[in-house]
């Protein structure tokens, strides 16, 4: 065989191959910033957080100043998106609004991010018949139409900001607690476990090192898709007559009061219901491009 | 297959007996009780009452009794309506509420699966993203502010549509499409998604291969595995459309199991709450157990005792 049929390489020419470590957050923010939808949803939901949390500090009315001359009183320079039926500025309510849903949403699911990740992480880290008899327990209640629960807790318990955040959040960790299980045990027949077992690695170091960080991305989809859901929650709540007591009010509360008088104020409605389905998309765009972005085996949309 | 339906059957029974217990504990914790009113009641009217409706026997013997009721389906009478039974309210109002759930699933599975099948067949074109612009749109509006502008748009300004009440054929339209919305969409991203997914595998490469044209590969060889997903959200979907209904029910005026259970809500009616609850409970576990049942037939890899998610 000839040797010289191959022109040895001139080794001005080799260039070392650097390719940079592919962390989540990396991998993940290139994937987000090419899914347009998903940084628009970034954006409604920044700019959201960000007028729940200073809205309310620039406005000149409180949320439960009366002004009974102004009653009903359409969109005007003085009133902005108008008066509803005691006189109170909607922009005013509907900013305080956000602060409430928003909080309802975040609480709710940080909630549900708790017990979800303690529970799935005991049953898949333990396996075995802890596992089936933990996992047999979700299955049932996951049968169980929780809303009804909820709705029987809010029955029960007084409504009011902070049991809508209990309720809320002790119903819905289900989905979490699977998904994190189902990570967990997965993770745990990864060959890079075994190997760091095999030099002798402490479980918690295995658990905080190898286990949580993967777990990370499928927990941050769920948590953002979650969010909406607590919002959506919270509004059928208050339409049910069941939200937040007055006179606070959250999106969904204004919007069901908006839709009693949607006939002679349609701007009653419009509002809050813009506020609430604008955020709602946000979330939903987010959890959408995120999920695409952090969670490549899990596209499908079965797991609510 | 008669073990795993008994099996499935006792399993069931022992949920709802966790239901019932947990309900009947949750209703007994309200402080005061189901007749605390701001009017104060003469002490023997409220003797009367307590006496008639058995709340002042020792908790014990009123969890006894409840429990023998309800293992009958008897499920007491009602605080609100006095002379009436919670039976008889659910039978009076719930086939008006099932038929408009029965309708709204329908559509919901025949526009949402058609739609994101066309969507899949049309990746990436106008059709596809219009179509996921209206089911992300459906996913994320609430159907309260559905059911509100649907009745703007075809009940009041091209007044085509009854805006309430339940008379006849044309009073099902706005509440079924308002019910319907939601589910529908979901579907629909539901179908689209897994349909790309049954493309992308390798028997429809085989298929193409050999010539199969797209349109029958479609509909012959990935849309029955794509509908597995779908299948397995008839369960979620009837619990969905079950919640959904007490809002479209109050908003359109039917009178349904829906709008009963929202107005003992505003009532405080507490045997209402609990029996409808039960009620619901019962409907949305015999669902799932039917699902349970069927899913096996349509998916033969699925075997009968294997358990669900594993």
């Amino acid at each position: 065989m000839n040797t010289h049929d191959f022109e040895p390489v001139d080794p001005k020419c080799i260039v070392p191959i650097r390719i940079p470590p592919q962390t989540l957050r990396s991998r993940g923010w290139r994937q987000m910033k090419q899914n347009k939808l998903a940084l628009l949803g970034l954006g409604i939901v920044v700019i959201m957080t960000i007028i729940a949390i200073f809205g309310p500090l620039v406005t000149s009315y409180t949320y439960d100043d009366q002004d009974f001359a102004m009653a009903n009183a359409y969109p005007s320079p003085l009133h902005w998106f108008g008066t509803d039926s005691l006189g109170r500025d909607l922009l005013v309510r509907v900013l305080y609004g956000a602060r409430i849903s928003l909080s309802i949403g975040l609480a709710a699911s940080l909630i549900n991010l708790f017990i979800g990740v303690i529970y799935g992480g005991i049953a898949g880290l333990v396996g075995g018949r802890v596992d089936r008899i933990m996992m047999h327990i979700v299955d049932i209640l996951y049968s169980i139409p929780m809303l009804l629960y909820v709705i029987l807790l809010m029955v029960v318990f007084k409504p009011g900001l902070l049991n809508i955040y209990i309720a809320l959040g002790i119903a819905y960790w289900l989905n979490m607690a699977r998904i994190v299980r189902g990570q967990i045990l997965s993770l745990k027949k990864q060959d890079y476990v075994t190997a760091a077992r095999s030099y002798g690695t402490s479980t918690w170091h295995i658990l905080t090192r190898h286990m949580i960080p993967n777990c990370m991305g499928p927990i941050i989809v769920t948590l953002t898709l979650s969010i909406p859901e607590a919002i959506f929650t919270e509004a059928f709540l208050s339409f049910i007559g069941l939200g937040v007591s007055a006179p606070m009010a959250s999106w969904g509360v204004l919007t069901s009061e908006g839709i009693n008088s949607m006939r002679s104020f349609p701007f009653q409605l419009i509002f809050p219901a813009a506020a609430l389905c604008i955020t709602m998309l946000g979330f939903m765009f987010l959890g959408d491009g995120l999920r695409d972005a952090l969670d490549p085996q899990n596209q499908k949309e079965g797991n609510r | 297959m008669i073990l795993y339906l008994m099996k499935r059957l006792a399993g069931a029974c022992v949920v709802l007996w966790v239901i019932i217990t947990i309900t009947f504990g949750l209703m007994h914790a309200i402080p005061g009780g189901p007749f605390t009113q701001e009017k104060k009641l003469p002490p023997a009217v409220v003797a009367a009452v307590e006496e008639r409706y058995h709340l002042n026997d020792s908790l014990a013997t009123q969890y006894w009794d409840y429990m023998k009721h309800a293992a009958v389906l008897d499920l007491g009478p009602s605080y609100k309506y006095p002379g009436k039974t919670v039976n008889d309210i659910i039978a009076e109002t719930f086939p008006v509420s099932a038929e408009l759930g029965f309708i709204s699933l329908f559509l919901a599975l025949g526009v949402g699966v058609c739609a994101g099948m066309v969507a899949a067949w049309r990746k990436n074109s106008w059709v596809d993203y219009s179509m996921m612009i209206c089911a992300t749109l459906g996913v994320s509006v609430p159907s309260f502010i559905i059911a509100a502008i649907l009745i703007q748009l075809f009940a009041f300004t091209w007044p085509i549509l009854p805006a309430a009440m339940w008379h006849g054929p044309s009073y099902v339209v706005l509440p079924a499409l308002a019910l319907a919305a939601q589910p529908t969409s979901f579907i629909m991203r539901l179908t689209r998604s897994s349909i790309l997914d049954a493309l992308a595998q390798d028997y429809i490469k085989t298929a193409r291969a050999r010539g199969v044209e797209t349109r029958s590969l479609l509909i012959h060889h990935a849309l029955r595995n794509a509908l597995l997903p779908v299948v397995s959200y008839v369960g979620p979907l009837a619990a969905s459309l079950l919640t959904g209904s007490f809002i479209v029910e109050s908003i359109f005026a039917i009178p349904g199991l829906g709008r009963y259970f929202v107005t003992s809500i505003y009532n405080r009616d507490y045997t209402m709450i609990l029996g409808i609850t039960i009620f619901y409970s019962f409907l949305i576990i015999m669902m799932n157990l039917v699902i349970d049942v069927i899913y096996p037939m349509v998916d033969p890899r699925i075997a009968l005792q294997k358990r669900k998610g594993e």
